[in-house]
């Protein structure tokens, strides 16, 4: 079952970055005080450098420019970004030495050395004021969504690294959210699990009902998080694309519980899918399957009929007793 | 013990019993296989829960 919500459309206002990577840079062009162009500019200086020995000339601040000079660089050939758009940006085209400094991917060759490019390990280095500025800010927008609702978060972040926390992000019961440090150079999968986390704050949802209930809420939830983070990240300014969502959502464990609960809700009819999961967002885990069965008892002729063999299916499902 | 069965185990652990032997086998794999994030994403339920159920038997045992 597809997850693009039909209300769901792409993002559009800003730039659309091709995947993390390039939203990455723009990170790190932020943490060094200069444009992401002028980042991108000099990596792609330097690494045209690193493999060639040729400097190149490039307008400042332009990357546009710079992959058009370099594109048309006769003795360029086996340039990565050749023909391609900024869109198109890959980390992975483009070699780091062991110290994680942009090379021309050979072990002979001494990377190269900017104070402009990071290594690899402060990609993964973090400011903790910055990143619980930015968990507010997603707070913010999140309780817009639910103004009913009453976010429970403590406004504490703790991070850690993923091996020590067991999970790419939680929310405790004393409503403190722990983000897996390794999330901190994945800025599409970071603020999924930054949406998520906020939702279970703003959830009804006591522990008791959770324990009778977890994938319900799981699914709720993470059905929640994919219709609205697009807004999210419009409101935050952050430019991600409805593909890169998409390919974050390709394997995640939760999808079969989304899947389930779309089950249930195409099964009654409901065209508002919005609405759908905002109602299942502000009722306690345990009380979903009254909500839906409260719903199923108005539907008449064939809907009727076949609603009880699909809701089996699903329930069965979302209680894990049956792998889909 | 493969992928799948520890998937299942860390999904499907609703019980204490079933839940700590889900950790432990979530453990034992995360040691093995650091980089797999979709058994992390799928931890994140298995935590909840843990938790939940030790504040829920500290608070009868108060």
């Amino acid at each position: 079952m597809s997850h693009n919500f039909p209300d769901e459309e792409a993002f559009s206002g800003y730039p659309s970055y091709g995947d993390a990577s390039w939203l990455e840079l723009r990170q790190l062009a932020q943490r060094a005080g200069v444009s992401t162009e002028h980042l991108c500019q000099t990596v792609e200086n330097t690494t045209h450098f690193a493999r060639t020995g040729k400097a190149v000339e490039a307008p400042e601040d332009d990357l546009e420019a710079v992959i058009r000079t370099l594109a048309a660089d006769p003795d360029f050939t086996d340039f990565d970004l050749e023909g391609k758009s900024i869109t198109e940006w890959h980390e992975w085209q483009h070699h780091r030495d062991e110290f994680g400094r942009f090379s021309d991917g050979s072990s002979k060759r001494d990377g190269v050395s900017s104070p402009l490019i990071p290594t690899s390990s402060s990609l993964l280095s973090y400011n903790h004021t910055t990143e619980l500025q930015e968990l507010h800010r997603v707070h913010n927008v999140l309780q817009q969504l639910y103004p009913k609702l009453t976010n429970r978060w403590k406004g504490e972040l703790e991070i850690y690294p993923q091996s020590q926390i067991l999970a790419s992000g939680q929310k405790s019961w004393e409503c403190q959210i722990i983000l897996a440090q390794d999330l901190m150079n994945q800025p599409v999968k970071k603020l999924c699990v930054q949406i998520h986390e906020g939702f279970h704050a703003l959830s009804p949802t006591t522990k008791e009902e959770y324990a009778r209930a977890p994938k319900w809420e799981e699914g709720a939830i993470e059905g929640a998080v994919r219709i609205h983070r697009t807004e999210v990240a419009r409101q935050l300014r952050i430019g991600i694309s409805q593909s890169m969502f998409e390919a974050r959502d390709k394997n995640h464990p939760y999808n079969r519980y989304v899947d389930a609960l779309e089950t249930m809700r195409n099964a009654l009819g409901i065209g508002d899918v919005r609405g759908f999961y905002d109602h299942l967002m502000s009722i306690p885990a345990d009380k979903m399957e009254d909500y839906i069965l409260s719903e199923a008892s108005l539907l008449t002729g064939r809907e009727k009929e076949n609603f009880p063999r699909r809701f089996a299916v699903a329930k069965a499902i979302l209680e894990d007793r049956f792998k889909p | 013990m493969n992928r799948e069965d520890v998937l299942n185990a860390v999904l499907s652990a609703r019980t204490r019993e079933e839940v700590a032997q889900a950790q432990k086998m979530r453990n034992e794999w995360v040691k093995l296989h650091p980089d797999d994030d979709e058994i992390f994403d799928a931890s994140e339920s298995l935590e909840m829960l843990a938790q939940a159920q030790a504040l829920i038997d500290a608070e009868k045992n108060s």
